[in-house]
């Protein structure tokens, strides 16, 4: 089997996992696989080995219920690729004590729900103790095998993902992860920056404070028929150097080659909008834009940000629509 | 539970700290009872005013406290979180960013078992303006009135609160659950807590893409409440696949999405709004 590794689903629809039946079948599987574009990731390792037969195959994984608040373990006889698509009655959740974990009991309930006995049984117990060690020493929010095979030989774990909590990544150097490898260049420099950055493609770069306000300022742009293209939410802004670095990260052409604008949105709640206005017409007099911007500040200090900003050139809006509608006509007459 | 309307005497965990300390402030010029603080190891000092303890065991002693506003940094916010439990704290507000995931399941796990409220990590606290603020909300934004806010954000929560106060609709309770993907108290529970009581005019749901949040809380408010329910969504416009504060293993995908959030919650009876701005518009023609 050759297997082109990348940290995402759906490698075997992308014909990145293909199966070779000779060393030159497995040569030619690995040219077509090594360097391929898998949803945005570049396969970079391929893990070549050995085909193994099976009689039974298993879904095993060790991930978290958001609306429980609680590790459960998740399994299911229909194992492989089509996880996804399974039948809920056919998968069995069972939530876990964050403290206590798998307990005997809970392993005997999965057990019960597979159907399975004897070896089968022994091997599934041991196999989900160790996804739980594995899950809670080393903060993951998903441990899976997929699938899990019995043969004669025993059990074997043909694949398997893991992702590892970013917030817990402090108490794991042991992991050694280099965790920017597979981030677009531009949310690696924002993670560096300790904003929150995402890439979506070609439009407008928006700047604001707060992931929901972030999300709600892109939804308005969509709806004043422009493109979302990127985003940094700025967190907590009362640093001017901060909004001097956000900004011109969103400039950086080798960062954000295909920006078409830049919406700035401030809430100035706990942050000031004077201090945020400094930190706005700084880093314009270090970078020159070549897109159109359009500032929006609302808040504490609001009128001394307006003026800050109108005295060195720049058009003030205190509604998000206004801006959009503004933006819209900017971004229009250039396109 | 505490009557957080009456007597919520409260601590700041952190309050040395930059953050811990303007908040403390923030939080008693707005009408707060802030009796003390805590930082281990600066215990005996006065930060502006207000006492620094050792441990919360000893404010709780001396002063009765019963809520506690966390800001401690991530890596120590399980154990200061376990310590006020354990000391008798009633109320948790964790205002702390970036806390482990699985320290926010212990976390939620002991509240359960103890009967405590916690609310958050990476939560903006709550406010009732008639006097008490748990966090870090800004004190300007709020007005005296009947309207509940319960929400997953922060700044876009102060937004929509400060459009409400612009169009003279008060609240009488402004929540904010956290936006992390394990939070201690849900929407849900919130309601059935501390709304159930005070009957509001209005309730304003702000929400976003992932998670089932919305619509239970909608599903319980319905069980005691047949008021206008008025909802944001947040995320409209975001692509799946991308990481806008949603791990989503394979557990309930399909229905955090935002068409499936808006119909679902529409067919529940709330008046789902496609703009912010149009919230205020929204409360006051449903409450007035």
């Amino acid at each position: 089997m050759v297997k082109g590794q990348v940290p995402i689903g759906g490698r075997g629809k992308a014909g990145a996992i293909r199966k070779a039946l000779s060393p030159e079948e497995a040569l030619d599987a690995f040219d077509s696989i090594a360097g391929m574009n898998v949803k945005g990731h570049i396969v970079r390792s391929v893990l070549i080995e050995e085909f193994v037969g099976y009689d039974m195959e298993f879904y095993l994984a060790m991930t978290i219920d958001r609306s429980l608040g609680r590790p459960v373990l998740v399994i299911s006889r229909k194992g492989g690729m089509e996880v996804e698509s399974t039948d809920a009655k056919d998968i069995k959740k069972i939530p876990l004590d964050p403290f206590d974990g798998m307990t005997s009991h809970d392993l005997e309930e999965a057990i019960e729900s597979l159907g399975v006995e004897g070896r089968v049984a022994s091997g599934i117990k041991e196999t989900s103790k160790r996804i739980w060690n594995v899950f809670s020493r080393s903060d993951c929010e998903l441990v899976e095998i997929n699938p899990l095979i019995i043969n004669d030989g025993g059990q074997v774990c043909l694949d398997a993902k893991v992702i590892i909590n970013d917030d817990s990544l402090f108490r794991h150097p042991e992991l050694d992860l280099d965790v920017d490898r597979e981030r677009e260049p531009f949310e690696a420099e924002c993670r560096r920056n300790g904003f929150s950055g995402v890439v979506l493609g070609e439009g407008v770069a928006v700047v604001a404070n707060g992931a929901g306000l972030t999300m709600s300022v892109l939804d308005e742009i969509g709806d004043a028929g422009l493109r979302g293209g990127a985003f940094l939410d700025l967190g907590g802004a009362d640093d001017p150097d901060r909004i001097v670095k956000a900004i011109t990260t969103v400039g950086d052409r080798t960062l954000l080659p295909k920006i078409e604008g830049l919406f700035i949105c401030i809430f100035g709640g706990i942050t000031r909008c004077d201090v945020v206005a400094e930190g706005i017409v700084a880093a314009l007099s270090v970078k020159m834009f070549d897109v159109p911007i359009v500032i929006r500040l609302r808040g504490i200090n609001e009128s001394e940000g307006r003026m800050i900003l109108e005295n060195a050139g720049l058009i003030v809006h205190s509604s998000i629509e206004e801006a959009c509608a503004a933006l819209r006509i900017a971004v229009g007459s250039r396109s | 539970m505490i009557d957080i309307w009456k007597d919520a005497k409260v601590i700041v965990q952190g309050i040395t700290g930059h953050q811990g300390g303007r908040h403390a402030l923030e939080m008693r010029s707005f009408g707060t009872n802030v009796v003390g603080g805590v930082t281990p190891g600066k215990g005996g000092q006065l930060m502006s005013g207000i006492p620094v303890f050792e441990t919360v065991r000893e404010v709780v002693r001396k002063f009765h406290a019963n809520s506690s506003a966390i800001f401690v940094p991530a890596e120590h916010c399980l154990e200061a979180a376990m310590e006020s439990m354990e000391a008798g704290i009633e109320l948790l507000v964790v205002v702390t960013e970036h806390v482990p995931i699985h320290d926010a399941m212990k976390m939620r796990g002991r509240a359960d078992t103890l009967g405590i409220t916690l609310i958050g990590p990476n939560s903006p606290g709550l406010a009732i303006p008639t006097g008490l603020k748990i966090g870090i909300m800004p004190n300007h934004i709020f007005k005296k009135g009947n309207v509940a806010v319960l929400s997953r954000s922060g700044t876009l929560t102060y937004e929509i609160v400060n459009g409400l106060t612009s169009a003279g609709i008060g609240q009488s309770l402004v929540v904010g659950i956290g936006g992390d993907q394990v939070v201690g108290s849900s929407m849900a529970s919130i309601a059935n807590g501390m709304l159930r009581k005070e009957r509001p005019d209005c309730i304003v749901l702000i929400g976003e893409i992932g998670g089932l949040e919305e619509q239970l809380a909608t599903e319980t408010i319905k069980g005691w409440y047949d008021g206008p329910i008025v909802a944001y969504i947040a995320g409209r416009t975001a692509p799946p696949g991308k990481r806008m504060g949603h791990a989503g293993a394979i557990i309930g995908d399909s229905s955090e999405s935002y068409p499936k959030k808006v119909s679902s919650l529409s067919d529940l009876g709330v008046h789902v709004c496609d703009h912010l701005y149009d919230v205020p518009v929204f409360v006051k023609k449903a409450s007035y």
